[in-house]
């Protein structure tokens, strides 16, 4: 399973479609590029992508990294609420 | 990874140098009889790369610091001389996933000191090269972690190589555990990359459980509302300690649960096969008395017979002899009788016939007169005195009234008797035909009781060696065993799921809190820490669904291509062979089960090799039902001997399957091997079996490539210190059916 595949598995859930407001398109077009208008789809995105690449370390470097990018990269106001 | 190239020099059985197999894709057969190197050469695989070579039950333990000369050819260990070295070597050629290509050379040396005493670091030594533009150049690994990184990045991870090289029905086995769901489980996870998954979710509960830490610690910073914020983080705080009480109580559970399953599946039998068990051992029961009972009724009319026969033999014997001469003297007497009547009517007196007898005598004496000569015998004459001598010593006077023909009542008597005899002789003639009739009957009823008896015992023995029992009482008692664990595993899956809903309520209720409180606090919190809050429980949620969702879709998969392989494997005998479906057990887990067109386990009712049809089915199907990872294009399936169980057509049909399935295999087979008439106690090729084998894989467009292990004329195939084996590679003894 490619990582792109991982992305669209990962997406395509209704409640999360429904909590997110994007739609079975958007989820059968996801790709890592470009950069999805939608705030939730662009986070999965990035968390996907950094869950694929840190496979082989083990799940705290993984969780470590996801936080890292998630305060790197959104230390603004949710533009939805 | 594909094998290119294997060279043994005086490598356990292959003594020498110049022992090469050339590989090519697709199925690579190696025919070899017992004891021709299939197994050395399964080992030396396994030695080249990892330094262990398997032990009885498949697994690598043996070393070659526990091997030592073992792994040397004894030939050569016995030909060099005193004070000389000897090296085992194999070197292993091939090209890994990127299409580099790689040797493997692993040798180890030993120093003969005399007789067969040796001297060896107990040590190997591996060299792994790499082509470069021209040439192959060793690369610079000492370290033994290094080495080991090296096989499992470039050529292939030992985790995955115990479900592709397998030998025997019991690697096969060993390959995918069928029999236990946790098992067979953990070999799904491990060769679909479920494990993937689970280090995401690992992360991603990681990540939230943090984000909510630091939430939680902010909440506590703030001021506002500060008496209703305290009061609902009191409450998150107390739930979330039932929650996490829960949760530890849900793992307990889980484990038993997971305990419980487990000895379930160690007893490997169903309700059903308990209750199969019962029945066998009532009918046991039950024939072994009526067994009992014929026994007696055959022995009583033995007895009887015996008895019977005894007692006729006894009244009947001499009878004949009996009733014959009584006929003769009848005869006579009747003669006499009416010859005497003539000479009464004539005035002669009755002659006495034969010698006379005492009677007779003592008439004439007292008559004075000779019947014999019609003669008077006057008392004190000649005549008379010669009489008197024929008469027996002590002879009592006869009576006056003694009447010559007395002896016709004792005739009549004895004739009556003979009669009676006759009589006796023909109803036990009658008597002896009902016994002989109801003899037949009992061996009859024997007959097909011991029938009965055998196919029960026949029944017994296959579930006792299928289930590893040593007696039906076992079997039966492992059943009450196997219910009461069934009771305690319903028990303690319904308190699971009771924990659950008492969680879920939990849940539902911190959530309903948290927004509370975050409504309370309001723009107090930061909207960034709430965002990521929110996300990170997303990220989780997202994580674990497409985790159960791909498992699910993966089980489909894997029940659709296990079938297509049981079917290719089994359509061809006839018989019956069922579907195999992947039952979920309440734990997740799924195990195999053998179903009828009716949806009905019949899995106890199928035969050794169907079972093992089945599990080549779901190894191979595990191994090619993720395409994206497709361990089935990736590396190659290496066999010894796998499939001793199935029968000629089945055992083709097998090879198809595997040929269709893999890039490229390698199987150590006995098959297509038949005695060679020119050659005493050696084999040659059978011809025909390989052409509609090469013709069966042409129309798969498979490549076949045949290999046969000989060992020369000139030598004792049982005698290790002499044991060569060649290797030949018999391709061309086969040509496709159309050219015939």
């Amino acid at each position: 399973m490619n990582a792109k595949e991982i992305l669209r598995a990962m997406i395509d859930n209704e409640r999360l479609m429904e909590q997110y407001h994007y739609s079975k398109h958007d989820v059968d077009n996801i790709d890592f590029q470009p950069l999805h208008d939608n705030e939730f789809l662009r986070f999965m995105q990035s968390a996907v992508k950094i869950m694929d690449e840190t496979q082989e370390e083990t799940s705290r470097i993984m969780a470590n990294r996801l936080i890292k990018f998630f305060e790197e990269n959104y230390s603004y106001e949710d533009p939805e609420n | 990874m594909k094998i290119l190239k294997i060279e043994l020099e005086n490598f356990m059985c292959y003594s020498g140098t110049g022992n090469v197999i050339q590989f090519t894709d697709g199925l690579n057969l190696i025919l070899g009889g017992n004891g021709y190197g299939k197994t050395k050469l399964y080992d030396a695989f396994n030695w080249v790369l990892f330094d262990k070579i398997t032990d009885q039950d498949g697994k690598l333990t043996l070393s070659t610091q526990s091997l030592k000369e073992n792994l040397i050819s004894k030939r050569a260990l016995s030909e060099v001389e005193d004070n000389n070295e000897v090296t085992a070597v194999v070197s292993l050629e091939i090209v890994n996933q990127k299409g580099k290509q790689i040797i493997l050379k692993r040798s180890f040396k030993t120093m003969k000191l005399s007789g067969m005493e040796f001297s060896s670091s107990g040590k190997s030594v591996l060299t792994i090269s790499e082509k470069g533009d021209f040439e192959y150049k060793p690369l610079a690994l000492s370290n033994p972690n290094e080495i080991d990184e090296y096989i499992r990045e470039q050529i292939i991870p030992p985790d995955i190589l115990e479900h592709l090289w397998f030998q025997g029905e019991r690697g096969i086995k060993r390959a995918v555990d069928t029999s236990n769901t946790t098992k067979l489980q953990q070999v799904i996870n491990k060769l679909s990359y479920i494990d993937t998954w689970e280090r995401f979710i690992s992360a991603a509960s990681d990540t939230d459980r943090r984000t909510k830490d630091k939430f939680d610690k902010a909440v506590r910073r703030s001021n506002k509302n500060k008496e209703r914020s305290n009061k609902l983080q009191g409450d998150l705080q107390s739930i979330q300690e039932k929650v996490a009480k829960i949760e530890k109580e849900l793992e307990v559970h889980r484990l038993e649960i997971e305990r419980v399953d487990e000895q379930m599946d160690d007893l490997s039998m169903s309700e059903g096969v308990r209750e199969d068990l019962r029945n066998l051992s009532d009918e046991e029961s039950k024939l072994k008395r009526q067994q009992t009972e014929t026994e007696d009724e055959f022995n009583k009319i033995l007895d009887s017979a015996n008895r019977d026969l005894f007692k006729s033999y006894w009244v009947i014997h001499g009878t004949e002899h009996i009733a014959k001469k009584y006929e003769e003297l009848r005869e006579v007497y009747i003669y006499s009788k009416h010859e005497d009547r003539k000479r009464a009517e004539n005035g002669l007196p009755p002659i006495p016939k034969g010698n006379p007898s005492a009677a007779h005598l003592n008439k004439m004496l007292k008559d004075e007169h000779c019947n014999i000569c019609n003669r008077p015998a006057k008392k004190g004459s000649e005549a008379y005195e010669h009489i008197k001598k024929l008469l027996p010593e002590n002879y009592p006077k006869v009576e006056d009234n003694f009447d010559p023909y007395h002896h016709e009542v004792p005739l009549q008597n004895l004739s009556s008797s003979k009669y009676r005899v006759t009589h006796h002789v023909d109803t036990f003639e009658d008597a002896a035909a009902a016994i002989i009739q109801r003899y037949f009957i009992l061996k009859d009823r024997w007959k097909k009781l011991d029938e009965e008896s055998r196919k029960t015992e026949e029944q017994k023995s296959i579930l006792l060696s299928r289930y590893g029992l040593t007696s039906v009482e076992a079997g039966i008692r492992q059943g009450a065993q196997y219910v009461s664990l069934s009771e305690k595993k319903a028990k303690l899956s319904k308190e699971f799921g009771k924990l659950e809903n008492q969680k879920e309520e939990l849940l539902e209720e911190q959530k309903k809190k948290n927004k509370d409180l975050e409504d309370l606090l309001g723009d107090e919190m930061d909207p960034v820490l709430s965002r990521q809050m929110k996300y990170f429980e997303s990220l989780l949620f997202a994580t674990k669904e497409a985790k159960e969702a791909q498992y699910n879709k993966l089980v489909g998969l894997l029940s659709e291509e296990t079938n297509r392989h049981y079917e290719a494997i089994n359509k061809h005998s006839g018989a019956f062979f069922g579907r195999v479906v992947f039952r979920q057990n309440s734990m997740g887990g799924y195990f195999p089960e053998i179903q009828n067109e009716n949806g009905e386990d019949v899995t106890s009712g199928m035969s050794t090799s169907q079972l093992l049809s089945m599990q080549f089915s779901i190894l191979f199907a595990i191994l090619s039902a993720n395409k994206e990872y497709g361990f089935n294009k990736h590396y190659p399936l290496i066999a010894d001997a796998p499939n001793s169980a199935f029968d000629a057509k089945k055992k083709q049909h097998l090879l198809r399957q595997i040929g269709t399935t893999f890039e490229q295999s390698i199987v150590m087979m006995f098959e297509y091997l038949v005695n060679d008439p020119e050659r005493a106690n050696r084999y040659k090729v059978d011809e025909q079996g390989i052409s509609e084998l090469v013709d069966t894989m042409r129309k798969e467009e498979v490549d076949v490539n045949i290999i046969m292990l000989d060992v020369p004329d000139s030598v004792n195939s049982r005698d290790i210190n002499e044991l060569t084996v060649q290797i030949k590679n018999v391709k061309s003894v086969w040509k496709p059916s159309y050219q015939n």
